[in-house]
This record gives structure tokens, C-alpha cells and sequence, in this order.
């Protein structure tokens, strides 16, 4: 497995692909034999392709790059969507039992995109069930597991994503995020996510958790890889009402390492508050890392952020329980335990609670417009804590005791509030799981991002280390 | 509160038990704390966010 060409980037095989020295069938054939070697214990696809589709999709793309019609870096590389993507004529389940026969009838714009690149897809990856919860412990399709330490939990809700990515059970995925959901799992697992401008990526075809905080964006091993599906996947889409018309930008082209005399904000009063201490102590290094890279470091303030958790959780209940209503009337049995109970939450929403949640919003937007017009952007811990073991529902930071639920997402919250960039990045372990630091931006400032988290990945910070899946799976 | 809980859901026509909302009262009090002091600072009342523009229309 060590020359596996599961294990390899999008930009590694892309160029291989194009010049023909690989096929894709091949890296097809080679995705299918770790998820049939690894996937058991992971759990981290809902649905895998049967191995004949697949291998037919692989030939396609084979058959038009051979005859002179190569797409570009998608084409041929087989991928896994987090399971809340709408694909024509097949089962879409959200995570869910409720919808656990529901059959698309188009696909998601994103999903379009993608098969308009030349990808092909190789499953369908498991998630919190609704997306509604950041552990994906899914109470329909079993647990998924983090690929580092399967007693622990992956993070969530794309957690089929990231363990998927970590363990090469894919080249790379999509996740959706409405309050850490890319960037939760992205540092649990070790990997790259990306939660682009809310408008950004066109959400049609995406179910929806909360209309204002949802986004979608990519999940990858690399900060090269982000670049590219984020370029394949951004478009105005009229059929999605949040949708933006924003100029055309090469993300992979802003990959040039150079980040002298970029500005770094830290703010300290809310994204450093009730963080495990070796947590904080290696975003700091991050942080000096791209100082000596040549950034410079300013302190920032915020104070509406002290009302942001309030603002996340209001508009996130307030939207998702209209969302659900209906089947939370009609068949609420049928909703896992703790994703009911979330919903059942969610309807003591009244509307001045929601309103309130308005305000506190664009409170946080004035507040945030000050600090772009002094920094580049903002680095922070993606989650305060690593990664908990499954079935815990506390956890200690620092000798204190909190909820666990509520401390993996506390830190992502103002990135949805504002539709702001975030990109989640690693940046070394802690007690040997992956710890991931965010670097947060103004409104389509993507392409900065991308080149910052670029520039500290040339630093190594996971040493080229992988999840030891052998003994994982002998455990 | 563990009534108000219940009396709120069931007034909606939602299905949950009494011991049920002695549990979502604990968690609803922890969410309704997160407030602070909003309901004091001057800023009251401020604007609502627009989210079909990107960061509010502040751009």
C-alpha cells in the first residue's frame, strides 16, 4: 500500500492522468480495495458504487482523455461527496431514515460541476445525521470513526469526509459547513477544509440545515487540491436565491509561498478563550511560522463576538426548525434520539430570539469590517479541544469540564454568522491526533487564504505522517 | 421552566414527555445564557444582517 495511488493528491495525479503514464481505472481500482480493506471499521461511506460502475465511469473518462479531451486536474480522479448532495437517480439519505429512500431527481449544482470536470464518484460519505451535530455519530448508519484513533470521534457532520480523505478512502471530497461542519472535521482528521464566501458556491440540490449559515466547500489532503475544487465548483447559480456574482479568481495561480508583509490578526478574548492549552500553544507556533515567512502580526478586537454562540444558535434553531417541521409533526420517531431532542430545541425558538440573533449579526459585520481594513486575515484554533473519544458528552480544557458538543463548534460560529472565508489547515498533533488552526478572511478574500495556509503547509506541520490504518483495524 | 419547555412544544402540536423537557430545559437555560448582557448594551437597536449580500451589504 505504500505506493498506493489512493494515497496520492489530486496534483499528483492529475499530470499523470493527462500524460497517460496512469489510468484512472487504476486509481478507481486502488480507492475500491482500501475501502474494502479499511472501510469496515471507519464506516466512513454510507453507500460505496458497485465496483462495475465504477470501473465503467473510470474507462470513460479514460477513453475521452485518450482521444484528446482532457478536461483538466478533475478529470479521471474519482471522488466521495458527503451525502447531502443531490445526485440524479440515486439515493440520497442526508444522514437520515426519513429520507433514506429519497431519490434525487437532478443533480446539485456542485455535483454537476464536478461531472462536468471529468471527476467521477466512488460512494456516498456518512455524516451527523441532517447534518445537524458535529460527532457523526449517526444513529441510522453507525458511528464513523477518525481513522487516527478509531475509539475516537471523526468530528462532524462531514465526518464521512474527513476520515474518508485521511484514510485515502477517496482523492478527495466535499463537505457542507453551517457552523464548523468542514473545518471541525478537516482539523480532526488532519486534512484541508475549506469553507469559501457565503454565495460563493451555489447551495441548489444541497439539503439545507440553515439557509443563512449553510455553505459548501472542499475537503482535501492538500492546499493545492482545495485550490482546484474550489475553482471547479464556484459560479452565480440562479437557483440558489443566496448565490453571488463575484469575479473570477485562479486559486491555484495565488499558490505562489510569497505571504511578505501579509497582516495576521489574533484575537485573543474569544478564539483563545477555553482552549486546551497545547491546542493554543501550536496555533501560536503556526502563527510565528508565518511570521518568520514574513507576515506581520497585529492584535485585533471584536466584543460583539462575547454574543456570537448566542447569534449561531438562535438563527441556526430559528431556520432548522422550520426546516423540519413538518416531519417533526408528523413522524418524529423517526428521527434519531439526540438529533429529535436538537430539533425539539429548536422550536422554543420565538421570533424576537431570532431577530435579536439579526442584530448580533450585523453588530459582528461592523465589528469585523473594521478589522479587515487593518489585516489580511485571522488565525485561530479551528476546535479548542482534539478530537473526543465516542460516546463521551464532557470534556476538560484546561482542568475545566464542558460540554463536548458544544466546545467542537464554539470557534467556528462567526465565519457562518458573517459568511466569511475560513480555511482549516494542520498544524501539528497533540497527544497524537491532528490539531488544525483556521484562517479566517474578509468576503472573497479566498484567495489569500489559500496562499497562507499554502505557504505554512511548506512547513510540514503533520511531518508527513499518516492514520496507522493496519493497526487500527488489528485493534 | 421544564413546563414552560413542555407547554412551548406541545402548544406546536410536538410529541415529548414531561421527563423529556426536564433535560431540553437544562440545555434551552444554557443557550438563553449565551445572551450576556445584550439585552443592555446601547447599541439596541441595531440594524438586522442580510444575508443575501455578502457579509450584510457591509462591502
Amino acid at each position: 500500500m505504500a505506493d498506493s495511488l489512493a494515497m496520492k493528491t489530486i496534483s499528483e495525479l492529475a499530470p499523470l492522468i493527462e500524460k497517460k503514464e496512469i489510468s484512472p481505472v487504476d486509481v478507481a481500482v486502488d480507492i475500491l480495495e482500501r475501502i474494502k480493506l479499511f472501510d469496515n471499521e471507519i464506516n466512513s461511506y454510507i453507500y460505496v458504487t458497485p465496483e462495475e460502475r465504477v470501473i465503467e465511469l473510470a474507462k470513460n473518462a479514460e477513453t475521452e482523455i485518450v482521444s484528446g479531451n482532457y478536461k483538466g486536474p478533475l478529470h479521471g480522479i474519482p471522488l466521495a461527496l458527503k451525502d447531502i448532495f443531490s445526485v440524479e437517480g440515486e439515493v440520497t439519505t442526508i444522514g437520515s431514515k426519513i429520507h433514506g429512500d429519497y431519490i434525487a431527481e437532478q443533480d446539485a449544482t456542485v455535483v454537476q460541476k464536478l461531472k462536468e470536470s471529468g471527476a467521477f464518484f466512488t460512494g456516498k460519505l456518512n455524516l451527523h445525521e441532517y447534518a445537524s451535530g458535529g460527532t457523526t455519530l449517526n444513529e441510522h448508519y453507525g458511528a464513523c470513526r477518525n481513522p487516527w484513533d478509531t475509539s475516537r470521534i471523526p468530528g462532524g457532520s462531514s465526518g464521512g469526509s474527513g476520515a474518508a480523505v485521511a484514510a485515502d478512502l477517496t482523492i478527495a471530497s466535499l463537505g457542507t459547513d453551517t457552523g464548523g461542519s468542514i473545518r471541525i472535521p478537516a482539523s480532526a482528521n488532519g486534512i484541508v477544509g475549506l469553507k469559501p464566501t457565503h454565495g460563493l458556491v451555489s447551495k441548489f440540490g444541497c439539503f439545507p440545515l440553515s439557509w443563512s449559515l449553510d455553505h459548501i466547500g472542499p475537503m482535501t489532503k492538500n492546499v493545492t487540491d482545495a485550490a482546484i475544487l474550489l475553482e471547479q465548483i464556484v459560479g452565480f447559480d440562479s437557483q440558489d436565491a443566496t448565490s453571488i456574482k463575484a469575479p473570477k479568481t485562479a486559486y491555484q495561480e495565488a499558490l505562489t509561498g510569497d505571504i511578505t508583509g501579509k497582516i495576521i490578526g489574533i484575537e485573543e478574548s474569544y478564539f483563545f478563550k477555553e482552549v486546551d492549552n497545547e491546542v493554543a500553544e501550536l496555533v501560536r507556533q503556526g502563527i510565528q511560522t508565518l511570521e518568520k515567512m514574513g507576515a506581520k502580526i497585529e492584535i485585533v478586537k471584536a466584543p460583539s463576538l462575547k454574543y456570537a454562540e448566542y447569534a449561531e444558535f438562535m438563527t441556526l434553531f430559528g431556520e432548522t426548525a422550520l426546516i423540519h417541521k413538518k416531519n417533526m409533526l408528523e413522524r418524529p420517531e423517526d428521527f434519531g434520539p439526540s438529533v429529535r431532542n436538537s430539533f425539539l430545541l429548536a422550536n422554543m425558538i420565538t421570533s424576537d430570539q431570532y431577530l435579536e440573533a439579526q442584530q448580533i449579526r450585523r453588530m459582528m459585520a461592523l465589528d469585523f469590517e473594521e478589522i479587515w481594513s487593518k489585516v489580511d486575515a485571522i488565525v485561530a484554533p479551528t476546535m479548542p479541544i482534539i478530537p473526543f473519544k465516542i460516546g463521551e458528552n464532557r470534556v476538560k480544557i484546561n482542568g475545566e469540564e464542558f460540554s463536548a458538543h458544544h466546545s467542537l463548534g464554539r470557534l467556528n460560529g462567526p465565519a457562518n454568522l458573517l459568511g466569511l472565508p475560513s480555511i482549516a489547515v494542520p498544524c501539528g498533533f497533540a497527544q497524537d491526533m491532528p490539531v488544525g488552526m483556521q484562517i479566517i478572511g474578509a468576503p472573497l478574500s479566498e484567495a489569500t487564504l489559500l496562499n497562507l495556509a499554502y505557504a505554512f503547509e511548506q512547513s510540514n506541520p503533520l511531518q508527513g505522517r499518516k492514520p496507522n490504518l493496519t493497526v487500527a483495524v488489528s485493534n | 421552566m421544564a413546563n414552560y419547555v413542555y407547554e412551548q412544544l406541545t402548544a406546536k402540536g410536538l410529541k415529548v414527555t414531561e421527563e423529556e423537557c426536564e433535560a431540553l430545559q437544562v440545555e434551552w437555560e444554557f443557550y438563553l445564557g449565551l445572551k450576556y448582557d445584550f439585552d443592555d448594551i446601547t447599541e439596541n437597536p441595531a440594524d438586522i444582517f442580510l444575508t443575501n449580500t455578502v457579509a450584510g451589504g457591509t462591502r
